[in-house]
C-alpha cells in the first residue's frame, strides 16, 4: 500500500452479511440481556440466538457465489469461507440447543445472557478466521474465539475442576498464541507482506523451480504449526485438552471441541495452504508426522479412560489427527503461481473440510447425550451409563449411533469422512498415512464399542435419577442422529461443495498489489 | 524550530530544571500563604521577611533528618522508588514550550528543551511511569498502610490517566498534531464568534474537556480532594508512611513539581501557552504570561485543598468511570463530528 | 552515526539484560520491575527507528497501564502462595534450558543463512514524512488497510471485559457481603503480623462466611499442568 495513495473505498457490505449478522446478534444479545426481565430472559435469549444463527446460515447462501475480497483484502468471501462458515454456524446452532437446558437448570447460579453473548463472539471469531485474507485478521480472529472459550470453560466458577481446566486452557492458549504470533512475524519477514495472496506470490517466486530449503522458512513453519497445533489440540500440544474438556460444563465441552478446533483448522488452511502453499513439500511432512502421533496417542490413551468426557477428549484429539491427514495430503508442484493444474492434492483439503462437518455431528451428538444424562442427575463415567438402554432406550440408541459414527462404520457419516481422508492420502502417495488411519480406527473401536456394550449389556445400578423435560436438547439429539444417518449417504453433494474451496487460491485481490515488496533471491 | 548545538539544549534544559526546583520550593510557600489566608491565619512569617526563607529552612530541615529504613523493607526498591517519582516529574517539563525562539547573545535559542512530535502523549507516558514510584515505594515499605495507599494510587492513576488522555483527544483532533509547540501555534489563530474575535484558545472550543482535564489532573497528581493514597485519617500517610528525611523529600518534590508541570501543561493546551498581547515580538513577555497562567492553576489546586473534603474511595472510582468517562467520550464524538462537518466530510 | 550506534547498543544491551533479569528474579515484583525497564528500553529502540508514536504508546499502554495493574495484583498475592518456579526438578530445568538454547541457535541460524528477504516496501521514510510523520502514517494505514483487524480487536477487548465481569461477579448477590472480605487480602509477607496457626478449617470457615475455602497459604495445593494421563487430584466434588 502506498501511504500517499490510500485506498479509501469502503468495504463492500454485501459480501460480509453472514459475519455481520452474527456480530449484530452479539450486540442485540447484549442489549436484550439488559432490558428483558429476568424470568423471560431464558426463552427470549435462546430464541434470539437460534434465529440469529439461522439468519446467518441463510445469508451464507447469498455469499456462496460471490468469490471476492473486501476490506482491502482482509476479508475474503470464497468457497473456503463459505464451507467453513457453514460448519461453524451449524455447530453454533447445535451448541445453543444443547446448552439451553443446562442453562435453564443452572440459571440461578450462572448468568444466562453472558453465556450466549460469549458464544456469539466466539462464533464470530471463528467465522472471521475462516474468511481472513491477512495474517493479522487470522490472529485476532483466533484470539476472539479463544478468549470467549476460556471464559466459557470456567463458567461454573465455583467448581474447582472447571477453574482448573479453564486456567490450564488459558495459560497454554496464550502461550501458544505468542508462538503463533512469532511464526507470523517470520512469515511476514520472509515475504514482506501480511496479505496471504502476497505471501503466496512472494514465497512462490522465491521457491520457483528449485529444490529449495532454508532454515528461516523451516523456523517460520515450525512456529506456525506449533502455535496452531495447540489450538487444534494436536499431540504433543494437547496437554490442556483432557482437563479443559472434563472441567468445562458439558455443553461448553461440546462447543469447544468443535468451534475453536474449526477456527484452528481454518487458520491452518489459510496460512499453510493459501499463504505458504508453495512450501507444501516442506510442511506436509511435519503435519503428517504430527497426524500419526496425534491419532495414535489420542486413541491409545482413550482406551484407559473411564470418565466419558475425558474419553471423548482423547477421542477428539484422535480425530484432530484424522483431519490433519487431510491437510498432509495437500501438495503443490514446484511451479509458480495460482495455476490449479500444479496442485496435486486439492482433495486433501476438501476431505478435511468434509471431516470437520461430520465431526460436528458426531461429537456434539455424543456430548449432547452426555448432557441429557447429566440433566437427569447422573454422572459421566462408564458406570453411570451402564444399563442405560434398559432405562432410557432412546438416548442410549442415539449414543450408540454417535459412538459407531465416531468409530467410522458405514453407512454413518463418520465412515464417509474417514473414507475421503484415506482416499486423499492415497492419492497423495502416502499409503503409510492411510494405513495409520485404519490402524488408529481399529484401536478406537475398543473404547467406542465399550460404551455401547456397557449401555446395552450391563445392568443399571443408578437409581437416583430425576425426570426433567428437555425439549430443545431432545430436538438437537434427534437432528444430530438424522444428520449422522443421512449426510453420509448424500455425501457427494457436500463434497462437491467443499471442492469449491480451491477458488480461495484464485480470488484475486484487486485493490492492493502495491504492498507486495519485491522478493530478492540472490 | 531551528537546529541548535546540543550543549545549548542542555543549557536550556538545565535552566528549566532549576527553575522548576526553585518554583517547587516557593510553591510550598505559596500554598501555605494562600491556605492561611483562606483559613484566616497568617501562615509562615518568622523565617526571613514575611517568611520568605521558610522553604529554604524546610529543605535544610528535611535533609538533616535521620534516614530510616524499615528492617523488612526491600532495600533496592525502597531506594529507587522516590527517584522515579522525582525524575519522571522533572522530565515531563522537557516538552513544554516556553515560547518559540529567543535571540540571546547573538544566537537563536529555542525556548524549549525538545519538540517531540508526540509531545502531549509524552507527558502522559512519563507521568504514567511516575506511578511506579508510588506503588513500588508502597510495596517496598512492607507496611500495611503503605500498601493500601499504593493500591489506591495504582487504581486511581490508571483510571484517571485514561480520562486525562481522552480529554485531550478533542484538542488533538482540532489541532491536528500531538506536538505541544504546534498546539500553541494553532491557538494563536483567531476565532470569530459572530462579531467577536478572540484567540482560538482551546478553553473556548473545548470547555467540557477543560473541566474534565482539571478534575483528572488533580486526581493524577494525588492532590486533595483526591489524595486518597495518602489519606491521613485512615492511612497515616499512605504510601510514604515509612519514608523519612531525604527520601521523603523526593516524594515531596515529585508531587509539587508534578503539580507545576501539569499546570504548565494545562496552560499550554487550553490557555494558549506563552501567547498573549505582544508575546510575538518580546519572548520574555511570553514567559511572564505563561507564569501567570500557571499561577491560576496552582491557585486552583490550593483552593480545592482548602475547601473540599476528601472523596470516599468508591466515590472516586464512581466519578471516574460513571461520570467523567462517558462525558469525555461524548466530548470526543461531538468534537470529531464538528471537525468532520467543518471540513464538509460529514454526509 | 557512531553516536546512534552507541546508543542503540546501550539500549539494546539494557533491554536484553533486563529481560534476563525478569526471568531470573525469584521475587515476582522484581521480575515485574525488570519487565518495565525492558519495555522502556524497547520504547527507546522505537524512538531510534523514528517511530515516536509507537514508543509513547508502548509506554502508555504497557508500562503505564498493563504493568501497573499486574503489580496491583502481585501486591495482593502472598509470595508464599506462589509456586517455586526456580526450584523445579533438575530434569525440567535442564530440558528447559536446552530447548531455550536450541531455539536461540535455530533463530541465529535462520537469520544467518537467510537468502530471501523482502526488499524495502513503498512505505519509505520519505513517504512517511510526506504524510506528516509517523503518527499520521500509522493512522492512515490503521484505518484503511487494517480496518477489519482493528475492529475485531475492539470485539476482543469487549469479550475480555465481559469475561472478567462474568468470572468476578458472585454467583448470588446475597453471597457478596460474605465474600467481600476476601477480595482484598493484605497478604503481604513482610508487612503482616505473624500468621496465627489455624487448626480447624471449619471454625474459620464459619467466621469468614466461606463454606469450603482454605485459608490462604495453608495446605493449599497448586494446580499445575501435569501429565494428562495422571488423573488430577480431585480438588472439588464431582460436578453436577
Amino acid at each position: 500500500m502506498d501511504l500517499l495513495n490510500l485506498d479509501l473505498s469502503g468495504p463492500q457490505w454485501g459480501l460480509v452479511w453472514p459475519q455481520l449478522i452474527v456480530f449484530l446478534l452479539a450486540v442485540v444479545l447484549v442489549f436484550a440481556d439488559a432490558f428483558i426481565p429476568k424470568h423471560r430472559s431464558f426463552e427470549m435469549l435462546t430464541g434470539i440466538s437460534i434465529v440469529g444463527y439461522l439468519l446467518a446460515l441463510g445469508a451464507l447462501y447469498w455469499q456462496h457465489d460471490k468469490h471476492a475480497a473486501t476490506f482491502q483484502g482482509s476479508f475474503r468471501a470464497d468457497g473456503l469461507t463459505v464451507f467453513l462458515s457453514l460448519i461453524i454456524l451449524v455447530a453454533a446452532i447445535f451448541s445453543v440447543l444443547t446448552s439451553a437446558n443446562y442453562l435453564k437448570d443452572y440459571g440461578e447460579r450462572v448468568p444466562i445472557g453472558e453465556y450466549y453473548i460469549l458464544l456469539a463472539f466466539s462464533v464470530l471469531g471463528a467465522l472471521l478466521v475462516s474468511s481472513a485474507g491477512d495474517l493479522i485478521t487470522i490472529f485476532v480472529g483466533i484470539e476472539l474465539t479463544a478468549l470467549a472459550t476460556y471464559v466459557l470453560t470456567g463458567y461454573t466458577k465455583r467448581n474447582a475442576q472447571a477453574v482448573e481446566g479453564a486456567l490450564k486452557y488459558f495459560l497454554l492458549g496464550i502461550f501458544a498464541s505468542a508462538i503463533l504470533l512469532y511464526g507470523m512475524a517470520w512469515a511476514y519477514g520472509l515475504s514482506g507482506s501480511t496479505g496471504l495472496d502476497n505471501i503466496r506470490a512472494n514465497v512462490g517466486a522465491a521457491v520457483e523451480g528449485q529444490e529449495w530449503f532454508e532454515a528461516s522458512v523451516l523456523l517460520a513453519l515450525l512456529l506456525l504449526i506449533v502455535g496452531l497445533g495447540f489450538k487444534i489440540a494436536a499431540v504433543p500440544f494437547h496437554m490442556w485438552t483432557p482437563d479443559a474438556y472434563e472441567g468445562a460444563p458439558t455443553p461448553v465441552t461440546a462447543y469447544m471441541s468443535v468451534i475453536p478446533k474449526a477456527a484452528g483448522f481454518a487458520a491452518m488452511i489459510r496460512l499453510l495452504v493459501q499463504g505458504l502453499g508453495p512450501l507444501s513439500e516442506d510442511w506436509r511432512w511435519l503435519i503428517a508426522v504430527l497426524a500419526v502421533l496425534t491419532m495414535m496417542l489420542g486413541n491409545i490413551v482413550a482406551l484407559s479412560q473411564r470418565n466419558l468426557k475425558r474419553m471423548l477428549a482423547y477421542s477428539s484429539i484422535a480425530h484432530t489427527g484424522y483431519m490433519m491427514v487431510g491437510l498432509a495430503a495437500y501438495r503443490e508442484g514446484t511451479g509458480f503461481g495460482n495455476d490449479l493444474e500444479n496442485i496435486i492434492g486439492t482433495r486433501g483439503v476438501s476431505a478435511l473440510l468434509y471431516y470437520m462437518l461430520a465431526y460436528v455431528f458426531m461429537n456434539i451428538g455424543a456430548f449432547a447425550v452426555l448432557t441429557w444424562i447429566q440433566a437427569r442427575g447422573r454422572g459421566v463415567t462408564l458406570d453411570d451409563v451402564s444399563g442405560l438402554a434398559s432405562t432410557d432406550p432412546l438416548p442410549a440408541a442415539a449414543m450408540a449411533v454417535f459412538m459407531v459414527s465416531l468409530m467410522g462404520i458405514p453407512p454413518l457419516i463418520g465412515f464417509y469422512a474417514k473414507y475421503y481422508v484415506i482416499l486423499a492420502a492415497m492419492e497423495a502417495d502416502m499409503l503409510w498415512l492411510a494405513i495409520a488411519v485404519v490402524l488408529a480406527s481399529g484401536i478406537s473401536a475398543y473404547f467406542y464399542l465399550r460404551v455401547v456394550a456397557v449401555m446395552y449389556f450391563s445392568s443399571s445400578d443408578v437409581t437416583n435419577t430425576r425426570s426433567v423435560r428437555t425439549p430443545l436438547l431432545n430436538a438437537s439429539i434427534i437432528l444430530l442422529v438424522i444428520g449422522n444417518l443421512v449426510l453420509g449417504l448424500f455425501s457427494a453433494g457436500i463434497v462437491d461443495l467443499s471442492e469449491d474451496w480451491t477458488n480461495a487460491l484464485t480470488v484475486a485481490q484487486t485493490t492492493d498489489g502495491a504492498d507486495a515488496a519485491q522478493v530478492t533471491n540472490p | 524550530m531551528n537546529d541548535q548545538p546540543i550543549w545549548l539544549t542542555f543549557l536550556v534544559a538545565f535552566i528549566i530544571m532549576n527553575v522548576l526546583l526553585i518554583g517547587m520550593a516557593y510553591m510550598t510557600y505559596f500554598e501555605r500563604k494562600v491556605l492561611a489566608a483562606m483559613q484566616d491565619r497568617m501562615g509562615p512569617t518568622r523565617t526571613g521577611p514575611a517568611g520568605l526563607l521558610q522553604p529554604i529552612a524546610d529543605g535544610i530541615k528535611l535533609l538533616s533528618k535521620e534516614d530510616l529504613i524499615p528492617r523488612a523493607a526491600d532495600k533496592w526498591v525502597f531506594f529507587f522508588a522516590p527517584l522515579v517519582v522525582f525524575v519522571s516529574a522533572i522530565v515531563t517539563a522537557a516538552v513544554i514550550p516556553f515560547g518559540q525562539t529567543a535571540h540571546l547573545f547573538g544566537r537563536d535559542v529555542n525556548l524549549y528543551a525538545t519538540d517531540l512530535n508526540v509531545g502531549a502523549l509524552f507527558v502522559m507516558a512519563v507521568s504514567g511511569i511516575g506511578v511506579y514510584g508510588i506503588i513500588l515505594g508502597a510495596w517496598a515499605s512492607a507496611n500495611r498502610f503503605s500498601l493500601l495507599g499504593g493500591l489506591r494510587a495504582a487504581a486511581q492513576v490508571v483510571s484517571y490517566e485514561l480520562i486525562l488522555g481522552l480529554s485531550l483527544a478533542g484538542i488533538f483532533l482540532l489541532a491536528g498534531s500531538l506536538s505541544l509547540r504546534e498546539i500553541v501555534l494553532e491557538q494563536q489563530q483567531n476565532l470569530s464568534i459572530g462579531p467577536l474575535e478572540i484567540k482560538n484558545w482551546y478553553i473556548f472550543s473545548q470547555p467540557l474537556a477543560f473541566v474534565i482535564f482539571l478534575i483528572a489532573a488533580v486526581a493524577e497528581t494525588n492532590r486533595a480532594p483526591f489524595d486518597l493514597p495518602e489519606a491521613e485519617t485512615e492511612l497515616i500517610s499512605g504510601f510514604h508512611t515509612e519514608y523519612s528525611a531525604f527520601r521523603f523529600s523526593f516524594y515531596f518534590l515529585g508531587e509539587y513539581i508534578a503539580m507545576i508541570v501539569i499546570s504548565l501543561f494545562a496552560s499550554t493546551l487550553f490557555l494558549g501557552g506563552p501567547s498573549g498581547p505582544g508575546s510575538e515580538s518580546h519572548w520574555w513577555l511570553g514567559i511572564i504570561y505563561l507564569f501567570f497562567k500557571t499561577i491560576i492553576f496552582l491557585f486552583f489546586y490550593v483552593w480545592l485543598r482548602a475547601t473540599l473534603p476528601r472523596f470516599r474511595y468508591d466515590q472516586l472510582m464512581g466519578i471516574a468511570w460513571k461520570v467523567l468517562f462517558p462525558l469525555v467520550l461524548l466530548n470526543l464524538v461531538v468534537t470529531a463530528a464538528i471537525r468532520l462537518a467543518s471540513d464538509g466530510k460529514l454526509f | 552515526m557512531p553516536w546512534e550506534t552507541l546508543i542503540f547498543f546501550l539500549v539494546g544491551a539494557l533491554a536484553i539484560l533486563s529481560a534476563l533479569g525478569m526471568v531470573a528474579m525469584n521475587n515476582p515484583v522484581h521480575s515485574a520491575i525488570f519487565l518495565v525497564i525492558c519495555f522502556v528500553q524497547i520504547a527507546g529502540i522505537f524512538v531510534m527507528l523514528g517511530a515516536e508514536y509507537l514508543a509513547v504508546i508502548q509506554i502508555i499502554v504497557y508500562t503505564g497501564a498493563v504493568m501497573v495493574l499486574l503489580l496491583f495484583v502481585l501486591m495482593l498475592v502472598d509470595m508464599d502462595d506462589l509456586p517455586e518456579f526456580h526450584t523445579a526438578e533438575p530434569l525440567t530445568r535442564v530440558i528447559g534450558t536446552l530447548l531455550g538454547v536450541m531455539l536461540l541457535i535455530e533463530v541465529a541460524i535462520a537469520i544467518g543463512t537467510r537468502t530471501i528477504s523482502g526488499a524495502p516496501g513503498t512505505d519509505t521514510p520519505e513517504a512517511v514524512a510526506l504524510v506528516g510523520g509517523n503518527t499520521q502514517a500509522i493512522g492512515r494505514v490503521l484505518y484503511t488497510k487494517y480496518l477489519l483487524p482493528f475492529e475485531i480487536i475492539s470485539m476482543v477487548l469487549t469479550v475480555g471485559v465481559l469475561g472478567a465481569i462474568v468470572l468476578a461477579l458472585p454467583e448470588r448477590l446475597g453471597l457478596e457481603a460474605g465474600r467481600r472480605r476476601d477480595t482484598i487480602s493484605l497478604g503481604h509477607p513482610r508487612g503482616t503480623d505473624t500468621v496465627l496457626p489455624i487448626e480447624s478449617g471449619a471454625e474459620t470457615a464459619n467466621l469468614s462466611g466461606r463454606s469450603n475455602a482454605q485459608p490462604a497459604g495453608v495446605g493449599r495445593t497448586l494446580i499445575m499442568a501435569t501429565d494428562p494421563d495422571d488423573q488430577p487430584v480431585k480438588v472439588g466434588g464431582r460436578r453436577s
